[in-house]
């Protein structure tokens, strides 16, 4: 953690006026809370009935992936309390620091000690806990970026801009070649969203659409994309026409949730998902044993219980005290936008492939631990909204 | 919120919006997919959770008249690979070679095969000993993709018994399962090929069976949804006596040996005896009761699919020893078919029962010689005598008055009895690929001058065609088969059976069905005539031409009548003459009609006759005569 000194600090003052009416402690917003816990707990449902087929037909336990998500909630809770304790205007002073610490372990996952995981390279071995540094990575840029265009009133010009983008293109870049085209987009959807609140005037805001529709389509040309990568980003606009190779994901989970019909074949029932048919299903696949098991009311709920994190956290971008935490807010509300809606439209065949988990929903301590850190940041800035 | 620059709510509020925009698509294509196609991926899904394997069902047995099997069946073990479960291709493939004892090259041919079902395992090597199937099954983790399966297979209990008449079993191939004879059936379906198993195939296939079964995307089998058990073949009860059979097999196989040893003066070789054909039918309705094809195959080598090379070998043999020469081999039946024209001629009042004919050396016939075999001047002699001697001028003469009778207008007379006896047509036996023979007459020589000219320069008939017809000669041809079936007329006193080789159908001993004897028609002959006929027939063994072959024979215990040919074989070289024999016993009471061929066997009485004998010992119990060369005669 970045200064244990800044921590302690804090929690001294936070004692001292705990019962007082613009306590932090008092401003805690349960709604954005009681939002995450309840998509937790989809989540870890979600898992359950998605792996516990599998792992029992391999004669492994059942609650394997359960158990282990549960323990990394467990992390999580803790770096959500450490997270709304630590004032989020501190973190102002540290982005250098945070910043220049995310390149290096990025970096770090591509020299020798990173591990491969279905052909990427995108964690490092902490001994304890493997780590994804592009999950943390998300946050350390909207921090980094929410300093910058805070750190001055007004109109923000071609030279922030440009840093902005500096500052999004070596951590995308790095994710990119690890490779992880789905974060290295998220880091772009993100970047977008927090010059679009910061107030950059909309003819900017355009061109850089336009630079980056362009840099896309460039990239395809000259094959800086590999053919996979085209392929996969591709197929789902034409998923039945190969469905043995790229489209064979695409075709199998839309079959899982399409098959779920309006309530769904229940939670312990559901071929698709239960015979395996998903790969990936309890991580990035895992909308789809929501979708076949649950169905389409399934579905409903849990991009409800999104709708309302988001709207808790836009409302929080506007509640807060300085342009810092609304664009902290913002950043994290598009962080959390982009990812359940390409996660969820890639298994519905609206959007491309890419390896996006859902948040608080698939299998994996980095995206939960980085989900609930967000959140923390979210709650910090809501309760010093009046200090 | 002094920090904040103006504008921020409305950044924020569009922010907002464009969430609420991303959202509203995930809702809408969620409802789309789950609620208003949902019907089409609920399919989907059923199609990818169920996979439905076929359970061959086992074959009908084949059994003899008394209730023998000839052809059964037995459980072999097939190894087989899922090829999308091979993990480990080289390693799998290379233990399996060694474990089978086959080149790996031969393992990867039959993984090429593209005319295997998708997700069925393709078939690696069939009939694998039991404990290698136990070995594969008890070490999955060193043959994973291997999977061992149990099928019905043919075993033929008798060996090599009359593997024409039952015929041999194979796969189903492409062209086949687009016939409407195979509706139904699918690919890797086991088929009869040739004779009973090919003619009784929709009685003997049986009703696969399925198994459902639930797979998950690896292909493992997770469960089973019951599916429809096999339901096998009807046993056939042949009209075949298996005594008989191997009786006629034995002899005909000793009496082509024997006929080897000849020496044919004519030509200064051997007889080359390559082939010869043996059926032996009961009069009385047509069953068929032995029938012999020289040279023979093994039924059991198309079992689990016969190797291309080894197929290839028995299609071009010379001796083709697929052909069932019992219904299949044409040629003239020689003086065998003297009983036609006799019939014939006594029917149309060319001849009376009483007369009395000349037999003299030749007979001339508008400046054409016709030669009787013996070239001596026999004198007259009766009807009966004529068929003793098998005088060939006397028939001649006949011969000629039908020529003379088609001249005036008459019909084709000759030809028409030849017909009525059978000839000419399929007996309509179950078994398929039946030659039909001939029975030339002037349409046939006019549309055979018109498409052949070079081989048929004339297209008029010329009387020579009749006179060489009324011995069997020219271009008559007829099959074993068809003689028997003439012989059993004569023999029954007029009635023409269809011959068959099926008599009933069984399910676990209990009769579903009974082929019944089914006459073809009622010859016109009247009683007299024809008993004009058999008189000649009965001396011929004791003191006619087949007196040498039957010396010794104990006319007492079973008397026969028979008649001798020998066919003239006017090809290019000149093939050494066909021989053939056609007999009935008893002589009085007829239960068995014979007709023995031998392809370039000599003649009748020579070659055929003792073959014949040698049948009728075995089967009335009387000791059995050496087969040797005997007097050469008609």
């Amino acid at each position: 953690m970045a200064d244990q000194s800044i921590i302690n600090s804090r929690a001294g003052s936070f004692r001292v006026k705990m019962f007082s009416a613009k306590a932090p402690i008092r401003h805690l917003d349960l709604t954005l809370m009681v939002s995450v816990l309840l998509l937790t707990g989809a989540g870890n449902m979600a898992i359950k009935f998605a792996s516990a087929p599998l792992l029992e037909a391999r004669g492994a336990d059942p609650n394997y992936y359960l158990k282990r998500q549960l323990i990394y909630f467990s992390l999580a809770s803790i770096g959500f309390v450490m997270s709304l304790l630590v004032d989020y205007r501190q973190i102002k002073g540290v982005v250098p620091v945070i910043y220049g610490g995310g390149l290096l372990f990025l970096i770090l996952v591509l020299a020798p000690v990173g591990q491969r995981v279905a052909g990427a390279q995108r964690w490092v071995d902490l001994g304890v806990l493997q780590v994804q540094p592009s999950e943390l990575m998300k946050l350390i840029l909207i921090a980094a970026l929410a300093a910058l265009f805070s750190r001055r009133r007004g109109d923000h010009g071609p030279l922030q801009i440009f840093q902005a983008l500096l500052m999004f293109a070596i951590p995308a870049l790095l994710v990119y070649l690890q490779p992880d085209l789905g974060t290295a987009m998220v880091l772009g959807a993100v970047t977008f969203t927090i010059m679009l609140v910061a107030g950059i005037k909309i003819r900017w805001l355009i061109a850089v659409l336009a630079a980056g529709v362009l840099a896309m389509m460039l990239a395809i040309q000259v094959g800086v994309l590999k053919d996979y990568q085209v392929a996969r980003l591709t197929a789902f606009l034409d998923s039945e026409s190969d469905p043995q190779r790229t489209g064979y994901n695409l075709a199998q989970s839309k079959i899982a949730i399409g098959s779920g019909g309006f309530s769904g074949k229940g939670l312990m029932s559901g071929s698709q998902t239960n015979l395996a048919y998903v790969p990936e299903q309890h991580t990035d696949f895992v909308f789809t044993a929501v979708g076949e098991k649950k169905g389409f009311v399934g579905g409903a709920v849990l991009l409800g219980l999104f709708a309302l994190l988001l709207w808790r956290c836009l409302r929080i971008a506007l509640l807060s005290k300085d342009l810092f935490g609304t664009l902290l807010a913002g950043g994290v509300a598009a962080m959390f936008a982009f990812q359940v809606f390409v996660n969820i439209g890639m298994t519905i065949g609206i959007m491309p492939i890419t390896g996006i988990p859902l948040p608080f929903v698939s299998a994996g301590g980095s995206s939960l631990i980085t989900s609930y850190v967000a959140v923390g940041l979210l709650t910090s800035v809501h309760m010093r909204r009046f200090t | 919120m002094t920090q904040r620059p103006d504008g921020i709510r409305l950044r924020v509020t569009i922010l907002g919006a464009i969430v609420m925009a991303l959202f509203s698509a995930l809702l809408l294509r969620l409802y789309s997919l789950q609620v208003l196609t949902h019907e089409r991926y609920a399919q989907a899904a059923e199609r990818n959770r169920i996979r439905i394997v076929p359970v061959e069902a086992a074959r009908g047995q084949i059994l003899d008249r008394n209730g023998e099997v000839l052809i059964g069946n037995r459980l072999s073990y097939v190894v087989s690979i899922r090829p999308d479960e091979l993990d480990d291709r080289a390693g799998v493939i290379s233990r399996l070679a060694e474990l089978l004892a086959v080149p790996v090259s031969q393992i990867e041919e039959r993984l090429a095969d593209k005319t295997v079902l998708p997700y069925t395992p393709i078939p690696i090597f069939e009939d694998v000993p039991e404990d290698t199937q136990t070995f594969i099954r008890e070490h999955q983790d060193r043959y994973r993709g291997v999977v061992t399966e149990s099928r019905p297979i043919r075993t033929y209990g008798k060996g090599m018994l009359a593997a024409h008449a039952l015929g041999y079993v194979g796969e189903i191939n492409p062209e086949q399962l687009v016939e409407a004879r195979y509706r139904g059936f699918r690919p890797g379906s086991i088929i009869g090929r040739s004779g009973i198993e090919y003619a009784y195939e929709r009685d003997l296939h049986g009703q696969d069976g399925l198994v459902k079964l639930v797979v998950d995307s690896t292909g493992k089998v997770r469960d089973q949804l019951g599916g429809r058990e096999p339901e096998r073949g009807l046993d056939l009860t042949t009209t075949l006596d298996s005594g008989i059979q191997a009786l006629a097999e034995e002899s005909l196989r000793l009496g082509i040996e024997s006929a080897r040893t000849i020496f044919d003066k004519e030509r200064q070789k051997k007889y080359l005896a390559p082939a010869g054909g043996v059926v032996v039918m009961d009069p009385r309705n047509g069953e068929i009761l032995a029938m012999a094809s020289y040279p023979t195959f093994d039924p059991s080598a198309f079992v689990g699919g016969i190797p291309k090379a080894e197929f290839q070998a028995l299609a071009t043999d010379p001796a083709n020893p697929l052909l069932n020469r019992a219904t299949q081999s044409v040629s003239p039946p020689g003086s065998t078919f003297k009983i036609v024209t006799a019939a014939a001629a006594l029917q149309d009042g060319i001849a009376q029962r009483n007369g009395k004919y000349n037999c003299p050396g030749s007979f001339r016939f508008a400046d054409t010689t016709f030669r009787n075999w013996k070239t001596s001047d026999s004198g007259s002699m009766s009807i009966p005598q004529a068929i003793i001697d098998s005088c060939d001028t006397v028939f001649y003469g006949w011969g000629a008055e039908f020529y003379r009778k088609f001249r005036a207008k008459g019909g084709e007379r000759l030809q028409d009895y030849a017909r009525d006896f059978g000839f000419g047509v399929k007996s309509g036996i179950e078994i398929p690929f039946e030659s039909a023979g001939r029975v030339p007459d002037e349409g046939w020589l006019k549309r055979v001058n018109l498409k052949h000219p070079d081989l048929f320069p004339y297209s008029t008939w010329l009387p020579g065609y009749t006179i060489n017809m009324s011995i069997g000669q020219g271009d008559v041809l007829a099959t074993p088969l068809q003689l028997v079936n003439s012989y059993a007329t004569i023999a029954n006193g007029g009635t023409l059976y269809q011959p068959h080789l099926g008599l009933k159908l069984s399910r676990d001993g209990a009769a579903v069905r009974s082929v019944s004897a089914k006459v073809i028609r009622q010859l016109t002959v009247n009683p007299a005539n024809m008993d004009t006929v058999r008189r000649g027939l009965e001396g011929v063994a004791t003191v006619g031409t087949a007196r040498g072959a039957f010396d010794g024979y104990p006319f007492g215990s079973v008397a026969i009548a028979s008649k001798t040919g020998t066919a003239e074989i006017k090809t290019v070289p000149p093939k050494q003459p066909y021989a053939w024999f056609a007999a009935y016993a008893p002589a009085k009471s007829p239960q068995y009609v014979i007709a023995v061929m031998l392809e370039e066997g000599g003649h009748g009485g020579e070659t055929a006759a003792p073959i014949a004998r040698r049948i009728i010992e075995g089967i009335f119990g009387l000791p059995l005569s050496q087969i040797t060369p005997s007097v050469r005669t008609d």
